[in-house]
C-alpha cells in the first residue's frame, strides 16, 4: 500500500471524510498554509537549465559529443532510477524530483569529450544506482552521486582521463570548432609538467579537458543564473574560490607547479565544482559557518591533491572527502535561541 | 537600522482591504464556546432548554486564563456539548437557537461601526477618572469577556492585571497585519481609529505611561495618519514607530523584545515580557466598545479572505461558519483548505460546521491543494529564516520529549511562527514536527504520523 500523499489521491471532494458534501470538509494540515520559493523539483529542473551555457560552450569546442553523451546519460539515469525503484518495490508514480537527470548532466560535464559512450553509461549506472538510489534517492545521499560516478570511472578507466594526445572524439564527423593550438595535454597536466597555460585560454575554454569544465566564462554565466535565483547557497562557493586562490598563492613558492593562483582556479574541474558540487545542499553542511568550513576544506584538499599527491585533478576527490565529514560539521551546529533573541532585542525602534 | 537577522523576505502583500464597508452578520444558529482552549475550563451556568437573554452570562471563568462568556443572542439553549475546535481538541459549547423576532433589537448594547466617534469620545472623557488604576481597568476587561487577542496569549484583562503588578515600559499596538496577507489590524486602525487610540490611551495611562506606542508599516502612511488624527480629536498622547515590516515582527513576543530591547522571560502560556504589553487593535476596539457601550463584548470584526476577495464582517461570537460564508456570498464548494487566523500560524478548519470564536481574527478559504511532501534536502533555508535561531530541519522524525534527540533541539524556544515551513522546498510541515517535539507523545501512539515520517524519510514511497 502506498502511503504517499499526493494531490491525485486526496482530492478535496473525496477527502477527508467520505460522508462529507463538497465544500463541507477541508484538508487538515498544520500551519503555515502558504509556501514561498521553489519546490525541490523546480529547483532541480532549474539547476539542469543552469547547465545550458556550460553545455553550449562544450558544443562550441567539442562538437556534438557533449549532447550525445548528455542524451544517453539522461535516458540511462531515468532507466536506472526506474529499475532501482522497482527492485526496491517502490511505486514508479511516487513523487519524482528531477534529481537523477541533474546527476547525469553533471556527471557528463566532468567527463572528457573523447570518452566512449559506454563509459558514460557505466558512470551513470554507478552514479544513480550506487551513488543515489541505494541511499534512498533525493535527500539521503552522503556523497554527491555525480562525483561517485566520476570517481568510479577515474579509478577504473584512468587512461581515458589522462589521455592527452587525443582530441579525437568518438564522433569524428561531428567535431566542433576544435581546440586549436593545444598540445593535447590538459592544462593541469601541462602545469604540473612545468609549462604555463595562458589564463585567457583557460577563461574562454580553449583547452583540453572535461566537457563541462573547460570554459570558465560559461560556468560563470551558469553561476550568475544559479545564485540570482537563489537555487543554491553562495557561502561554500565563495569559500572554495577564495580558498583556492589564497592557498595557491601561499603555496606557490614551494610547489613545483607552474600555475598562478587564478590558473589553479580556472584549470581542471575547480570552477564547475565550485558552482555545482561544493554548493550541493545534500552533501554539504547545513549551517552557514559549516558551508564556509566545507568550502575552505575542499579548497585545501584540492590543492593538496593537485600539488602534493601527484594526482592531477583534485577537486572531485577533495569534495568527496569533505562530504564524508560534512554531517559532522552539521552536527556541531547548536540552536542559539538566546543569541537570536538578543539580536531581535537590538532592533532600534525610533518613535 | 539593524534588521532582524534571518527573517524571511515574506512581505505583507496587499495590506488594504477592498472597500471600507463592514457588514453585520445575524446568524440563525449559534455555537458559543464556553472556554478558550481544550485545556481550559469553565463553570457552565446554563443548561439545555434554558431561555437566555442577549448579554446574559453563559459561563464563568474556570481558571485564571479564562474570561466570562456571554450569550450573543436571546433565545433558547438547545444543547450544551463538547465540540471540536480548529487546532484539535474539544471545547464545551452552548448551542443557542435565537428566538423569533431577534432581528429587531440588533445592535443593542454595541456600537455600530461608523458612528463610534461620538460614543468613544464620551467614553474617553469618562475614563479620565480611571487614570492610574490598571487593576480596575483589567477587571473591567475581564468582566466584559474580552478575548480578542491571540490564542497563545492570555486574554487582555488577564495580561493587564499582570502588567498592573509589574513594571511595564511600553504599551505597544501593532497597527499592521501580523502575518503576510492579513489586513484586519490595518483595517481597524484606519476605520476604527478612535476606538483603537482611546483604548490604548486608557491602558497606557492606567499603567502610568505617557503614551502608547503604535508600530506602523512604513509603506502604509494612511494608517499612521488615521491614528494620528484620531489621537488629536480625542486629545490622547500617542507615539509612533514606522518600521519596514518583515515577518514575524508582528508576533507579540518578537515585537515586545524588539521594542523593549529585552528578550522574553519564561511563563505560560506565553513567555512573559514584563517590559511591554502588546495590545492588538482588535482587543483595543473590543475594550473601547465595552467601555463606551457599558456592555460585554458579543461580537467581533472578522476578516474573511478567499483567493480573490476579502471581506470585513462583524460577526457575533458563536456565529456559524457556514452562515458567515453564505452572508458574504462566498462558496466553499471548490475550496480545498479553510484556515482560521493567518496563513502562517492559523489552524486548519476541517469542516464547515465550526463557529466563530472570540480569538478568531478571520478565515481564509482557498482552492489551493496543500503541497506534496518531499524528503529534506538539507538546503538550510529553514535555519536561515528561523527568527529564534533553531535548526528546524532536525525536528523531522523527532516524536516527542522522550525522543533522545529532543533535548538539544530546544523545541521549547520555538514560537511556531511557521517561517521555516513556509520556505521549505520539500514542503515539510516543520511546525507540526516541532509540536511533536514539544509534546510528550511517545512514538508508538503516533499511528498515521509515523507512516508520514517514513514518507519524509523516503522509505515508504
Amino acid at each position: 500500500m502506498s502511503s504517499t500523499v499526493s494531490s491525485e489521491q486526496r482530492k478535496p471532494t473525496e477527502a477527508p471524510s467520505a460522508s462529507a458534501q463538497p465544500g463541507e470538509a477541508f484538508y487538515l494540515t498544520p500551519p503555515p498554509h502558504v509556501r514561498r520559493g521553489f519546490s525541490t523539483t523546480t529547483r532541480q529542473l532549474l539547476l539542469c537549465a543552469a547547465l545550458i551555457p556550460v553545455y553550449a560552450a562544450a558544443v562550441f569546442f567539442f562538437g556534438a559529443a557533449p549532447v550525445v553523451h548528455a542524451g544517453v546519460a539522461v535516458v540511462t539515469a531515468l532507466v536506472v532510477e526506474a529499475v532501482v525503484r522497482l527492485l526496491r518495490k517502490r511505486s514508479l508514480r511516487a513523487p519524482w524530483d528531477a534529481g537523477s537527470p541533474l546527476t547525469a548532466l553533471l556527471l557528463v560535464a566532468t567527463l572528457p569529450p573523447h570518452a566512449p559512450i559506454w563509459m558514460t553509461m557505466i558512470g551513470v549506472l554507478v552514479a544513480i544506482g550506487i551513488g543515489r538510489e541505494i541511499f534512498g534517492g533525493t535527500g539521503h545521499t552522503i556523497f554527491h552521486p555525480a562525483l561517485v560516478g566520476r570517481g568510479f570511472l577515474a579509478a577504473s578507466y584512468g587512461g581515458v582521463f589522462r589521455a592527452g594526445t587525443t582530441p579525437a572524439t568518438p564522433f569524428p564527423g561531428l567535431g566542433g570548432r576544435g581546440v586549436a593550438g593545444v598540445t593535447g595535454a590538459t592544462p593541469l597536466r601541462a602545469m604540473a609538467e612545468g609549462s604555463e597555460v595562458p589564463l585567457e585560454n583557460l577563461f574562454v575554454g580553449q583547452v583540453q579537458g572535461a566537457m563541462g569544465e573547460t570554459s570558465v566564462v560559461a560556468i560563470l554565466i551558469a553561476a550568475a543564473f544559479v545564485f540570482a535565483l537563489r537555487l543554491v547557497r553562495w557561502e561554500a562557493f565563495v569559500a572554495y574560490v577564495v580558498g583556492i586562490v589564497v592557498l595557491a598563492a601561499a603555496t606557490s613558492p614551494f610547489a613545483e607547479f607552474a600555475a598562478t593562483p587564478f590558473a589553479h582556479l580556472f584549470a581542471g574541474g575547480a570552477m564547475l565544482a565550485a558552482v555545482f558540487f561544493v554548493t550541493d545542499s545534500e552533501t554539504t553542511p547545513v549551517t552557514r559557518g559549516g558551508r564556509i568550513a566545507f568550502g575552505l576544506g575542499a579548497a585545501a584538499l584540492t590543492l593538496l591533491i593537485r600539488i602534493g599527491a601527484g594526482s592531477v585533478e583534485g577537486a572531485m576527490y577533495a569534495i568527496l572527502l569533505m562530504s564524508a565529514i560534512g554531517p559532522l560539521i552539521t552536527r556541531a551546529a547548536r540552536p542559539q535561541p538566546e543569541r537570536a533573541w538578543a539580536r531581535i532585542a537590538q532592533r532600534r525602534f525610533e518613535s | 537600522m539593524r534588521t532582524l537577522r534571518g527573517l524571511t523576505r515574506l512581505k505583507p502583500d496587499q495590506m488594504s482591504l477592498n472597500g471600507d464597508e463592514v457588514r453585520s452578520l445575524k446568524p440563525t444558529q449559534f455555537r458559543v464556546p464556553l472556554h478558550r482552549t481544550p485545556g481550559g475550563s469553565a463553570e457552565v451556568l446554563v443548561s439545555r432548554r434554558q431561555e437566555v437573554k442577549r448579554g446574559e452570562r453563559l459561563a464563568e471563568p474556570g481558571n485564571e486564563s479564562e474570561v466570562p462568556v456571554f450569550s450573543p443572542v436571546s433565545g433558547k439553549v438547545s444543547r450544551v456539548s463538547r465540540l471540536p475546535v480548529p487546532g484539535g481538541g474539544l471545547v464545551e459549547h452552548a448551542e443557542i437557537t435565537p428566538e423569533a423576532g431577534e432581528d429587531d433589537d440588533a445592535g443593542a448594547g454595541t456600537v455600530v461601526a461608523g458612528d463610534d466617534g461620538q460614543a468613544i469620545s464620551r467614553a474617553n472623557d469618562r475614563m479620565s477618572g480611571m487614570i492610574g488604576d490598571a487593576g480596575k481597568l483589567a477587571e473591567r476587561a475581564v468582566q466584559a469577556g474580552i478575548d480578542m487577542g491571540r490564542l497563545d496569549e492570555l486574554p487582555l484583562g488577564r495580561r493587564l492585571a499582570r502588567a498592573a503588578n509589574g513594571s511595564v515600559e511600553h504599551v505597544v499596538v501593532p497597527a499592521f497585519g501580523a502575518e503576510p496577507g492579513e489586513g484586519l489590524a490595518d483595517w481597524l486602525a484606519r476605520n476604527r481609529p478612535e476606538a483603537v487610540v482611546a483604548a490604548a490611551g486608557w491602558i497606557a495611562r492606567a499603567l502610568g505611561l505617557e503614551a502608547p506606542l503604535f508600530v506602523t508599516d512604513r509603506r502604509r502612511r494612511q494608517v499612521r495618519s488615521a491614528l494620528q488624527s484620531a489621537a488629536e480629536r480625542l486629545s490622547v498622547a500617542v507615539r509612533f514607530s514606522e518600521q519596514t515590516i518583515s515577518y514575524p515582527l508582528g508576533h507579540p513576543w518578537v515585537l515586545a523584545a524588539a521594542v523593549t530591547g529585552k528578550p522574553p522571560g519564561a511563563g505560560a502560556p506565553a513567555p512573559e515580557n514584563p517590559a511591554a504589553l502588546v495590545l492588538q487593535p482588535a482587543e483595543a476596539v473590543a475594550l473601547a466598545e465595552a467601555v463606551s457601550g457599558d456592555s460585554p463584548v458579543l461580537d467581533r470584526y472578522i476578516e474573511l479572505r478567499t483567493d480573490s476577495a476579502r471581506h470585513v464582517v462583524r460577526a457575533p461570537i458563536g456565529g456559524a461558519l457556514e452562515e458567515l460564508l453564505e452572508f458574504v456570498g462566498e462558496s466553499s464548494e471548490s475550496a480545498a483548505t479553510l484556515v482560521e487566523g493567518g496563513d502562517m500560524t492559523g489552524e486548519a478548519v476541517p469542516s464547515i460546521h465550526y463557529s466563530v470564536r472570540p480569538t478568531t481574527s478571520g478565515y481564509r478559504l482557498s482552492a489551493k491543494v496543500p503541497p506534496v511532501l518531499g524528503p529534506c534536502v538539507r538546503c538550510g533555508r529553514c535555519v536561515d529564516v528561523c527568527p529564534v535561531g533553531l535548526l528546524p530541519f532536525r525536528f523531522v522524525g523527532v516524536t516527542g520529549t522522550e525522543d533522545p534527540a529532543a533535548p538539544e533541539l530546544r523545541a521549547d524556544a520555538c514560537i511556531e511562527c511557521g517561517a521555516c515551513a513556509a520556505v521549505c522546498p520539500a514542503r515539510i510541515p516543520l511546525v507540526g514536527w516541532v509540536r511533536f517535539a514539544k509534546s510528550g507523545v511517545p512514538e508508538r501512539d503516533l499511528g498515521d504520523t509515523a507512516q508520514q515520517t517514513s514518507v519524509e524519510k523516503g522509505e515508504a514511497v
